[in-house]
């Protein structure tokens, strides 16, 4: 369903991506690699976050090189940033509805996004301010976000980064989950061990170059 | 929000229970300049966006009333290009963009005339229209605070709302969920300069006279002052345009540099007033 | 022509502050307004040589009180401080020279190239040339290598040890002074009012806007004021 061909990408005469060339049909692809190998770019240049200098990225046979965010996030793609970036000053509950809005009635959204709070471990802090909660919380309320999206594939940028064991144990639950759901997923990390039993095929990353392993 | 508007209410009610009419028309400048201060609250607090322009809208309303009423869609529509365009150079650099398009548009706004009958009107005198009268005025303008008040209420509780927010926190995010981000901005700038035109008509209707005053800094910063000296609830812009009508009513005959001091204080204490209400937290 | 070419440089000069505040100071510094001012209306009040002096030294003190009322703040907020600051001393003068409403000093004139300039506007012109160089040569001099990495990336600056906040203290203050004085020198050819610098400071917001515009590298954009505050009295004198 996805395919990069020959993406390449040069932040001020530095080469980040190197004629990369990825595919994935379905299920969830793995991509490890070192700090500052090109991971986060690659998924921010799929999510039309950054434009590629060059290449081509063909989704559901169509190609989103050029489109905007919000255009690739209506196509069904939701990113997952490494930074968390909630609406800090909107309550946890209204963070993860506001993807609903989108396609249900405001009441029908807070109800759904209910459900995600419960489902991420956020239950008893639905009311409290995004920007008041940990880093742990707020990674868990990126991908309750993310998945109130209801995406058809998903882009995790380090999704196990800053969790304790608990919280690493209900990610892997919830990713295991969505992976049953049929949705797809390319999720990084820096070694390829947190992901071994989560992804069906892993990449490792090293200088902006891509190989399968 | 239920207080908010038990506040309003009162304050609203309170001029009908004294019948004076000294006191009614101070109260309907207040009124006037409350949705004037509630539509800046609204694209500041809602939409993120500081904005020292709503001059702009609101006194060109007044003006197209003025001049001719069907001039009042033109002119809504401009002051919303007006405010897109300036947005287009970021939220840090909107605050003085609109400042100086504010100030510019004041000194041009002296220049304003039209020929009716070989004679030349304008200027610096103004336009007149007729007044609705005082009650009238009151009335209308009363009922059109509380009606944009309840409609903010509801905005913020629907989907709408939650986009807006959305898009002021963090834009990016916002888009990456596939939220028309630049169209949201449009919309909310539309809510904040219709109110804002709505008060721009309350106010020819009541003064029945237009001079290029309206365009003047004191109007450009009334709402960001009333916003500030009232704390950071919804009723805050209209208890502030409130305070300051009526003080600078007390003083306008002892020392007329008195409200103006006030507001250079303001300024000046701005973001530690922002701090003190805890602003930071919306 | 002369005495547009002596506005346009004028103009340049007060343009190149604002960039220069806004780079280093991170505010659009709306109290150059009322420096402005302030150094005609202590010219007004004082004898001419002691006026210059007072002028450099208030408007020293306004610049300083200015930095350290907007130190770490964003650009909106120092911007919205600054603006306070414009009206609080625009106000005061309002207040003390409450009689005094327009006041329009007296000059000769000379004949130069054909042409009637005022004694007045020579010297000024003279000064404010000067002026002009003197803030030039801020950048060439020993701190200025410093002023130059502060402007290109102040956070980088700061992480490399660089004094930022000093830096920023001295930048403003020394531009507010220089204002002040610049207030002061053209005050004789001016007509006074509280709001009189409001004039000069939104076109040299604009003027400094198209200059940032049109070059943002280096000390173009300074450069840069010069044409476009030319190109601006020329656009003027062919209107009016
Ligand atoms: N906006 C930018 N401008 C310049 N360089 C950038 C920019 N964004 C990323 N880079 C550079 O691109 C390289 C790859 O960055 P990227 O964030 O993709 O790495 P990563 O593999 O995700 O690393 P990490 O494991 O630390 O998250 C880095 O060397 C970084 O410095
Ligand atoms: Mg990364």
């Amino acid at each position: 369903m996805l395919q990069l061909i020959d993406v390449s990408k040069v932040y001020n005469g530095n080469v980040v991506l190197r004629g990369i060339n990825f595919e994935l049909e379905s299920g969830f692809a793995g991509i490890y690699g070192p700090n500052g190998s090109g991971k986060s770019t690659m998924l921010k240049i799929i999510a039309g976050i950054e434009k590629p200098d060059c290449g081509r990225i063909l989704f559901e046979g169509e190609d989103i090189a050029g489109k905007t965010p919000e255009e690739v996030a209506r196509m069904g793609i939701t990113i997952v940033y490494q930074i968390p970036r909630p609406f800090k000053n909107m309550s946890v509950i209204e963070n993860v509805a506001t993807p609903f809005i989108l396609r249900v009635s405001y009441r029908e959204a807070m109800e759904s996004a209910m459900e995600i709070c419960e489902f991420v471990g956020l239950k008893n802090k639905v009311n409290l301010k995004a920007g008041l909660l940990s880093q742990g919380e707020l990674r868990l309320l990126e991908i309750g976000r993310a998945l109130a999206a209801q995406p058809k594939l998903m882009l995790l940028d380090e999704p196990f980064s800053g969790l304790d064991v608990e919280n690493a144990k209900r990610v892997r639950r919830i990713l295991r989950k969505i992976k049953r759901e049929g949705v797809d997923a390319i999720v990084t990390a820096h070694r390829m061990k947190l992901l071994r039993d989560i992804v069906d095929v892993s990449y490792e990353m090293r200088g902006g170059k891509i190989a399968e392993g | 929000m239920k207080k908010d508007f038990a506040i309003i209410l009162a304050l609203l009610l309170l001029p009908l229970l004294l019948r004076s009419s000294f006191i009614v028309s101070v109260a309907t400048m207040a009124v006037v300049y409350s949705i004037l201060s509630l539509s800046w609250f609204f694209m500041e607090k809602e939409a993120g966006w500081t904005s020292l322009v709503h001059s702009i809208p609101f006194g060109i309303a007044a003006y197209a009333l003025a001049i001719n009423p069907v001039l009042i869609i033109p002119a809504f529509l401009l002051s919303l290009l007006l405010f897109t365009a300036l947005s287009l150079s970021g939220r840090e650099k909107f605050v003085f963009t609109s400042f100086i398009t504010a100030i510019v548009f004041w000194y041009f706004s002296h220049y304003i005339t039209l020929s009716v009958n070989g004679g030349v009107v304008g200027g610096e005198e103004g336009f007149s229209f007729l007044s609705i009268g005082l009650w009238e005025s009151y009335l209308l303008s009363s009922s059109m605070l509380l009606l944009f008040f309840t409609s903010f209420a509801l905005i913020r509780k629907s989907g709408l709302g939650l986009k807006i927010e959305a898009v002021r926190d963090d834009e990016f995010a916002a888009r990456s969920i596939g939220i028309n981000a630049f169209k949201i901005r449009i919309v909310s700038f539309a809510i904040s300069v219709f109110t804002a035109t709505v008060a721009g008509v309350c106010y020819l209707l009541y003064f029945g006279h237009v001079s290029p005053e309206i365009f003047s800094v004191e109007i450009v910063l009334l709402p960001f002052v009333a916003s500030l000296i009232a704390g950071n609830r919804w009723a805050s812009p209209i208890i502030g345009s409130y305070i300051i009508v009526v003080v600078s009513r007390a003083f306008s005959g002892i020392l007329p540099e008195t409200h103006l001091l006030i507001y250079a204080a303001v300024l000046m204490l701005s973001p530690k007033l922002k701090r003190w209400w805890g602003a930071s937290a919306y | 022509m002369i005495s547009a070419l002596l506005t346009a440089i004028f103009l340049s000069f007060f343009a190149s502050a604002v960039i220069l505040n806004y780079k280093i100071g991170r505010l659009l510094n709306l109290s150059f307004a009322s420096i402005f001012t302030l150094g005609a209306y202590i010219y007004f009040s004082f004898n001419p040589t002691s006026a210059l002096l007072l002028a450099l030294i208030f408007g020293g003190i306004m610049g300083a009180i200015v930095s350290a009322a907007t130190r770490k703040l964003s650009v909106a907020e120092a911007t919205i401080i600054s603006l306070g600051f414009s009206i609080a001393i625009e106000e005061s003068l309002r207040f003390l020279y409450r009689t005094s409403y327009y006041q329009v000093m007296e000059t000769n004139y000379v004949e130069l190239f054909g042409e009637v300039v005022s004694i007045h506007e020579m010297l000024n012109g003279a000064m404010i040339v000067l002026l002009f160089l003197a803030f030039a040569a801020i950048p060439l001099s020993r701190r200025g290598f410093e002023l130059k990495f502060v402007e290109d990336d102040w956070e980088l600056a700061e992480m490399y040890g660089v004094d930022t906040s000093r830096i920023r203290f001295l930048t403003i203050s020394i531009s507010s002074s220089f204002i002040c004085l610049s207030g002061a020198v053209l005050a004789p050819t001016q007509s006074l009012f509280p709001s009189m610098g409001w004039s000069s400071m939104v076109i040299a917001v604009i003027i400094a806007a198209i200059a940032a515009l049109a070059g943002n590298a280096g000390l173009r954009k300074y450069g840069l004021t010069i044409p476009i505050a030319i190109a601006y009295t020329a656009v003027l004198r062919w209107l009016l």
